[in-house]
């Protein structure tokens, strides 16, 4: 009987566990029905249970006691704090509780208790004095601070203005206020803002739930400074909330140098009115924050740029309103306002909410507004400063915003690895990226947009620059003058790179013969002699630094593989192929030996396996292909760009096999890793289109590979300047396959555009305009205009017989289109001999 | 730049240990120490060694650290949270057990130890070893309330993180949370 009695009284006391107080007695006179005696041991278990937790809890509050936030405890209602009354919850955020209490004179106040304030005398004081700032701010906007203190248990509190009002973006969709109505009503908002701001306290926290309309319509700020209060003193005191998700700031309102947990100013505060008034006219926030990882949020903060508010509009479908009117009134001006506001970097910003309240009204009365689109100049600067730590890393970021150099990521990879061997210092670094940017700034924007030849004038500009102004600095300028060179040379511009990179050896060498730097940026020039076809200077440059690196690192050492490495592509550029074979071969051999081996193993057996291919040895070439591919599935798994390069090599010795359908399966591959690695227009993914379509043209299947081609043209369009060989060589493509389903004049407007490309590369008896030529004779051919082929073709024969040799396919080919040409206007068919 | 694969991070750890591999647990607190005492180094100069440190508070900020690496798989963080906790008691008791053995007459202290001070009042580490003590016993009468016990005293967690790191739900919590605080108040209360 009595074990059931306490069974039963377990039980029930379990059931009252998350029911509110107030509601036992009630409950339990229904459970209980009379028996007292039931009733009792309920509230006595209930209350051995509250003994309990307490117990617990207070050891662990002894345990982590400068962690208070970690432990919640609610105030009960009808709890009194000190002359106030708590009638109910209002809300809970992070470290705060709010409560709406009542005064013993009974006014209604909101009570808002802050957990996450230490209970030292340092952090009382400090609270303390922060509160005295908040109480003096009095403005019709702003809900008044009446009071704080600390209750029995030692938790800080502070008493405010009661405020029954909604949310700004709320009260505004409901009253369906229009587009002027919206920005007057938030001009209060900025307005109030500046008040508080000239008393030296910033929100912190500004958001919807922050900004309040009241019955009567009127703007009121609550919560201000607050945040402040409950912003751990020393670093890493708060930082357990953080991992539990629970923020003072919410996330997609606030600065990213709140986010960052940098100096917080007047600023931050107009950066969070920025994102306010962009939920209140786009109707969505720029962000839509849903991780709790730091980590993402900063990221998502600090990197990434919002929609314009136009844009976002559109995608936002509001009830009752038109989303294509609204983006049409935003595009412009308000989104240009609204961006300023949200700037990243503070100081570009509106100075003040009050110059944003000012630059609102100018678009109010159709006035001109302050607020400017972002630069080139700007992102320029942007875009280097982000990678300052490598200089030349940031060359290459100036290279790619200019002209849409693609290939970036992997070649900033590369460039970073350069930038640690050449052992640039930091501060060096710091210096040469300035001087970029400085460049940037005193070149004229309205000069700086897009468009390589400005880009030019700018690299032209520093390299004078640097001639003269770092005259004396001999390591930065010889630094600097190879970045240049580099530029210039991605750029194409081979004249200007060579003395550039001439004058950046010279530097270094008179700095100290055989540093590294030394060695490092003759590399480069030979890297450049070897582009411009001078290949004899290529070769003893790099011979020079083969010397060298011998020297310094004894004959098996990665650096002088490096060497053997490019050494051997000079050679292949020479045609001597085999003494380059030669040379990959020991490239391989030492790396193989190394224990780390790395990115450099996969290259060199790439390379080697590619020269192969080329020198008809197919098997060994596969070989080599395949042991690429196990090393770079060991280290990098089966996603890596090296992945994609190699197993479209490989899908070239399948193709030269026969073997057409490994061949394509090689390829989607490739395709699929390029795809997920690299950026939508990435060249490589051209080339792989390319290939693909050189697959579907030997299997006969014209339609599919026109559609390759034309996917790698596309591309090649979008990413390529529009002189680029690789143009040429997809135009050629999509141009055969228009020739062999029988649609030449489609055909003729491509080949004209991929000779014209060719004429302004090459010389007019390169082989290569030669085949070009012979393919447009052949699309004349088809379209019946042989009086136009026959100088075509003849030229294209002639080139052809002299470059290539009478047994060459390409001029066999023309030879048999020029017979068939005059056959067919009757002229003598020409013999061949 | 691009390093090789790491075999020591908190990831792989975690699913190594709950793959089975009870070793993992072991490695992930040397993790979280050499991360702490890397943290408590830069604390100290950054604060001129002239206050007190916090370690409960360094803990929790390693394991943020930690924690932002993660990726953003729900089972992952899952692991982590309930991981972490567990890695947290034993960091405290470990702390415990040697500022109780300094009373002893304490023989052997890492040098990097003398960084972080964290139980410096041995009354209470003595009790933090008691409770460690029944709490082993509590394990063998009801594992999910003494993980939750884990969780929430020792994790600091919330009600809803518990939840989420357990995969029970909160009023779960609540129940075990008061059962488990039941336990502890009968053996060590009064």
């Amino acid at each position: 009987m009595d074990e059931d009695h306490n069974l039963k009284a377990k039980e029930l006391a379990d059931k009252l566990t998350n029911i509110p107080e107030q509601e036992w007695d009630g409950l339990l006179d229904e459970w209980c029905d009379g028996d007292e005696s039931l009733r009792e041991k309920v509230l006595e278990k209930k209350k051995k249970n509250k003994n309990a937790r307490l117990f617990v809890e207070e050891f662990q509050r002894k345990i982590y006691s400068l962690t208070k936030s970690s432990i919640t405890s609610d105030q009960q209602e009808n709890e009194q704090i000190d002359d106030y009354e708590i009638i109910k919850k209002l809300g809970e955020g992070g470290s705060a509780t709010v409560y709406l209490a009542r005064h013993a004179n009974g006014e209604y106040v909101a009570l808002k208790l802050l957990r996450g304030i230490g209970f030292d005398s340092n952090s009382r004081h400090r609270f303390e004095s922060e509160q005295r700032i908040l109480a003096s701010l009095d403005h019709p906007n702003i809900a008044r601070l009446i009071d704080g203190g600390i209750t029995r248990q030692g938790t800080p509190y502070v008493i405010m203005e009661y405020v029954d009002g909604v949310p700004l973006d709320e009260w505004s969709d409901k009253k369906r206020l229009n587009l002027q109505e919206r920005i007057r009503l938030f001009q209060d908002v900025c307005k109030a803002v500046h008040y508080a701001h000239q008393n030296l306290v910033v929100h912190r926290d500004l958001k919807p739930e922050h900004v309040l309309v009241t019955e009567k319509g009127e703007i009121k700020l609550i919560d201000f400074g607050i945040a402040k209060l409950l912003e751990p003193e020393l670093e890493g005191a708060n930082v357990f909330q953080t991992r539990t998700g629970m923020r003072i700031m919410t996330p997609e309102f606030a600065s990213p140098e709140q986010v960052q947990g940098i100096q917080i100013s007047t600023v931050s505060d107009v950066y969070s009115l920025g994102v306010l008034l962009y939920l209140l006219l786009a109707g969505r926030k720029p962000y839509q924050i849903q991780t709790m990882s730091m980590l993402e949020i900063e990221k998502i903060v600090c990197e990434t740029e919002p929609p314009k508010p136009s844009e976002a509009a559109l995608s936002e479908s509001r009830n009752g309103y038109d989303s294509v009117q609204i983006s049409k009134q935003l595009s412009g001006d308000l989104d240009r306002i609204i961006l300023m506001a949200m700037w990243k970097e503070p100081h570009r910003r509106y100075p003040s909410a009050l110059s944003l309240a000012e630059d609102l009204e100018n678009f109010l009365n159709g006035e001109p507004i302050s607020a400017r689109a972002p630069t080139l100049r700007y992102r320029v600067k942007k875009f280097i400063y982000r990678n300052k730590v490598a200089a030349a890393t940031a060359a290459i970021a100036f290279v790619a915003l200019l002209v849409g150099v693609a290939g970036v990521l992997w070649q900033a990879h590369q460039a970073t690895l350069n930038a640690e061997r050449a052992e640039i210092h930091a501060q060096q670094a710091e210096q040469i990226a300035e001087f970029l940017v400085q460049l940037f700034e005193e070149s004229d924007p309205t000069k700086a947009n897009d468009g390589s030849k400005t880009a030019r004038e700018m690299l032209d500009e520093g390299f004078e620059k640097v001639q003269t102004e770092l005259e004396g600095q001999t390591a930065v300028q010889a630094q600097m003058l190879g970045m240049i060179g580099k530029v210039y040379q991605n750029l194409g511009l081979y004249e200007q790179a060579l003395p550039a990179l001439e004058m950046s050896v010279e530097g270094f060498r008179s700095i100290q013969e055989q540093s590294p730097q030394y060695v490092s940026a003759l590399l480069e020039l030979a890297n450049l002699e070897y582009r411009m076809g001078m290949l004899d200077r290529a070769q003893s440059s790099t011979q020079e630094v083969l010397e060298l690196n011998m020297e310094f690192y004894g004959p098996n050492h990665p650096e002088v593989a490096s060497t053997l490495n490019t050494l051997a592509i000079i050679y292949e550029g020479r045609g001597n192929m085999e003494e380059a074979k030669n040379m990959l071969r020991r490239v391989v051999e030492i790396r193989r030996k190394d224990p780390e081996p790395g990115s450099n193993l996969a290259a060199n057996l790439n390379n080697l396996a590619i020269l192969m291919h080329r020198t008809g040895e197919l098997e060994g070439a596969g070989e080599l292909f395949e042991e690429a591919i196990e090393v770079i599935r060991e280290i990098w798994g089966d996603v890596h760009p090296y992945m994609a390069f190699t197993l479209n090599g490989y899908s070239g010795v399948h193709q030269g096999l026969g073997n057409y359908d490994r061949a394509m399966g090689d390829l989607l591959k490739a395709l699929e890793i390029g795809q997920q690695v690299f950026h939508a227009n990435h060249p490589f993914i051209g080339v792989v289109y390319h290939n693909l379509g050189k697959v579907f043209e030997e299997l006969g299947d014209y339609a599919e590979a026109l559609q390759q081609f034309e996917n790698g043209l596309q591309l090649r369009r979008r990413s390529l300047p529009p002189t680029h060989s690789d143009l040429a060589t997809s135009l050629d493509g999509v141009g055969s396959m228009y020739i062999e389903l029988g649609k030449a004049a489609e055909a003729e407007t491509m080949l004209r555009e991929a000779l014209d490309i060719r004429k302004q590369a090459f010389e007019e008896t390169d082989w290569r305009i030669a085949q070009s030529e012979a393919r447009l004779g052949r699309c004349l051919i088809q379209l019946g205009r042989l009086q136009e082929a026959e100088p075509l073709l003849a030229k294209s024969y002639e080139t052809l017989l002299s470059t290539r040799g009478e047994d060459d396919i390409h001029t066999i080919t023309a030879f048999a289109d020029l017979n068939f040409l005059r056959q067919e206007s009757g002229k003598q068919a020409l013999s061949a001999e | 730049m691009m390093s090789g694969m790491q075999t020591h991070t908190p990831t792989l750890l975690i699913q190594k240990y709950s793959d089975g591999d009870s070793t993992a647990l072991n490695e992930l607190f040397e993790l979280v120490y050499d991360e702490l005492h890397s943290i408590a180094k830069k604390q100290r100069g950054r604060w001129n060694g002239a206050e007190t440190i916090n370690t409960v508070a360094l803990i929790h900020e390693t394991y943020l650290k930690l924690w932002k690496n993660q990726p953003n798989q729900i089972e992952n963080k899952r692991h982590f949270l309930a991981l972490a906790s567990k890695a947290m008691r034993q960091i405290l008791i470990n702390y415990a057990e040697r500022t109780a053995s300094v009373k002893r007459g304490g023989e052997y202290q890492r040098a990097e130890d003398y960084d972080l001070d964290l139980i410096g009042d041995q009354k209470t580490a003595a009790e933090l070893l008691e409770m460690d003590e029944v709490l082993k016993q509590f394990e063998k009468v009801n594992e999910r309330q003494s993980k939750v016990f884990e969780c929430r005293f020792f994790g600091g967690m919330t009600v809803e993180d518990t939840a989420f790191a357990l995969d029970i739900s909160p009023a779960t919590v609540k129940r075990d949370w008061q059962a488990a605080c039941n336990w502890i108040y009968e053996k060590l209360g009064n």
